[in-house]
């Protein structure tokens, strides 16, 4: 028998329902998990242990009057700190946030309560979700980045501390991560999911991300926090499937474009081998592998992304900027000065050509069931003062297509590696069935060897 | 309005035309390159960051300001279609 603090959101979720475990066990499984990993990885910013184990409790009470409330009842999830949480700090890693504490629950934490979700803590994050390092370790090797901006959320679903934690993507802050830290990642159409509550980096790219280590969990999270909330204005009335079901419909293999251009250009030798074996696996499996062309407008792709989240920094932290900029870490910093210089004009101009490229890039996965690339340039760089590159992200970040990371393989560092799909705008179903696929066929459950 | 487009209204409803500077205009536009170059685009986030912070952060911030130029360069040269609009909330 695993540890309770080994299971999956869905294997934990499935014990609590059946009987076999309860949500205070598994609680205090995670607890310990912490308590003993916590000085190695500083994963997390704020656990209260009493709440923890309060709410855990009231979940077991519920089970016995009236069954679970939803489908993650009683499971622990982790929150980046940059989630507003009623009464608990949510600092997002910043001094000039440092005391903040909201006095509501971002609309994710509440859907994830509303679901019989026990919120675990605040997991570090980089300086309000930008590019300067947090101090989260790497559970693979020290000396190498855990990524960003999601970094606590990523490391604390690598090394086991819980089974699901919520991160978000403005560049590449979901995926990259997950794929440095061996875990699935899923960062889903823009608007899928609410804002309401969660401090943005660039409102018209944020997307609250997903870090689990399955893509079966991916699917129970997206359930749990998808649909329209009118309190955020750019998430609008999408019908919400049953994402489950829609992998259990997967029927036979894929259709998979491969995108070499740019992605293959970009990737280390060793990436790219490593690519083509997986490819070739799927291939094997049944897979319909079609090589496919990124369109003209995938050229400026990148510099819209940048343009448009360095001015909505400095629209949003003009004001803390003003008053107090030598708070701010010096990329933070950068991003915010840049974005103050750059002209409305070029500004609207990097969102028209936005509109664009996402036109464009839906006609192309159109081609497909889903699209295919390499989730990462190279393993996790041995440099602790970046948090990697976002170019492999950024592209379905700025046309808001969902996208989602699976581990593959490790490299000859033994670093995790991991394929990146996207697909159609509100069809994250079609997504993770395609992706609940490759992850059989590839059979890649990664866990780091000195943290198991 | 263009001023073809004001000509051509002027005829239309019989209005007398007037001089509405629309030469001088011309003249000053023909100053501006179809798009703008690189060149003019750095210049004009250079002389704003001295402006805001002075010559020397300015001076730091070079390496910054040239990657800045060279996106909004990037984004200028996509073909965009007249009629598309900006895509904030997608």
């Amino acid at each position: 028998m695993p540890e309770p603090y080994q299971l999956s959101v869905a294997e934990a979720a499935g014990e609590i329902r059946s009987g076999s475990l309860s949500p205070v066990e598994l609680a205090q499984s995670l607890l310990g998990r912490i308590d003993a990993l916590e000085p190695s990885l500083r994963a997390w910013v704020t656990i209260d242990r009493e709440e923890v184990l309060t709410e855990a409790k009231r979940r077991e009470d519920e089970l016995g009057q009236g069954g679970p409330k939803g489908p993650i009842h009683g499971v622990p999830i982790g929150l980046k700190d940059i989630y507003y949480t009623a009464g608990m700090k949510t600092a997002c890693g910043s001094r000039i946030n440092a005391d903040f504490v909201p006095d509501y629950d971002a609309t994710t934490v509440s859907r994830i309560k509303e679901a019989g979700g026990v919120i675990l803590g605040k997991a570090v994050t980089t300086e309000f979700a930008m590019g300067d390092p947090s101090h989260a370790i790497n559970p693979w090797n020290p000396a190498h980045t855990p990524g960003g901006s999601s970094s606590g959320s990523s490391v604390a679903v690598a090394s086991r501390m819980c089974a699901a934690a919520l991160g978000s993507q403005t560049g590449g802050s979901t995926c990259r991560p997950a794929a440095y830290n061996g875990i699935v990642g899923l960062k889903p159409t823009y608007g899928r999911i609410s804002r309401y509550g969660v401090v943005p980096v660039s409102w018209s790219l944020d997307t609250v991300g997903i870090l689990v280590r399955t893509v079966a969990d991916a699917a129970i999270m997206l359930q749990v926090m998808a649909g329209h909330d009118p309190q955020d204005p750019g998430c609008p009335d999408q019908p919400v499937p049953d994402y489950l079901e829609a992998m259990s419909r997967q029927n036979g293999p894929p259709r998979i474009g491969l995108i070499k251009e740019f992605f293959y250009d970009k990737s280390t030798p060793e990436v790219r081998s490593h690519t083509d074996a997986a490819v070739e696996k799927l291939a094997q499996a049944g897979a319909i592998i079609q090589e496919i062309s990124l369109p003209e407008s995938f050229a400026s792709a990148h510099s819209c992304q940048r343009i448009v989240s360095n001015v909505e920094a400095a629209a949003y932290h003009e004001e803390s900027y003003r008053d107090r900029a030598d708070e701010f870490g010096p990329k933070a910093r950068s991003s915010i000065e840049m974005g103050m210089l750059i002209p409305s004009v070029r500004y609207v101009q990097a969102q028209r050509a936005r509109r664009q490229f996402r036109v464009d890039m839906m006609a192309m996965v159109r081609e497909v069931d889903v699209v295919l690339t390499p989730a990462i340039q190279a393993p996790a760089p041995r440099d602790l003062s970046t948090t990697g590159d976002a170019m492999f992200q950024q592209p379905w970040t700025s046309s808001g297509l969902p996208s989602i990371v699976v581990p593959s393989g490790l490299s000859q560092d033994g670093l995790p590696l991991a394929i990146q799909l996207a697909g159609l705008p509100w069809d994250e179903g079609k997504l993770l069935a395609a992706a609940g696929w490759c992850e059989s066929v590839l059979g890649i459950s990664l866990s780091p060897p000195d943290f198991s | 309005m263009s001023a073809p487009i004001d000509q051509a209204m002027r005829v239309h409803y019989n209005l007398p035309l007037r001089d509405h500077g629309y030469n001088q205009v011309l003249v000053e536009g023909a100053a501006m390159s179809a798009k703008p170059t690189h060149e003019e685009l750095l210049r004009d986030i250079t002389d704003r960051a001295k402006a805001l912070w002075g010559e020397a952060k300015a001076a730091e911030m070079a390496a910054a300001l040239e990657r800045t130029a060279t996106e909004m360069e990037e984004i200028d040269r996509a073909m965009l279609k007249r009629d598309v609009e900006p895509g904030y909330y997608q």
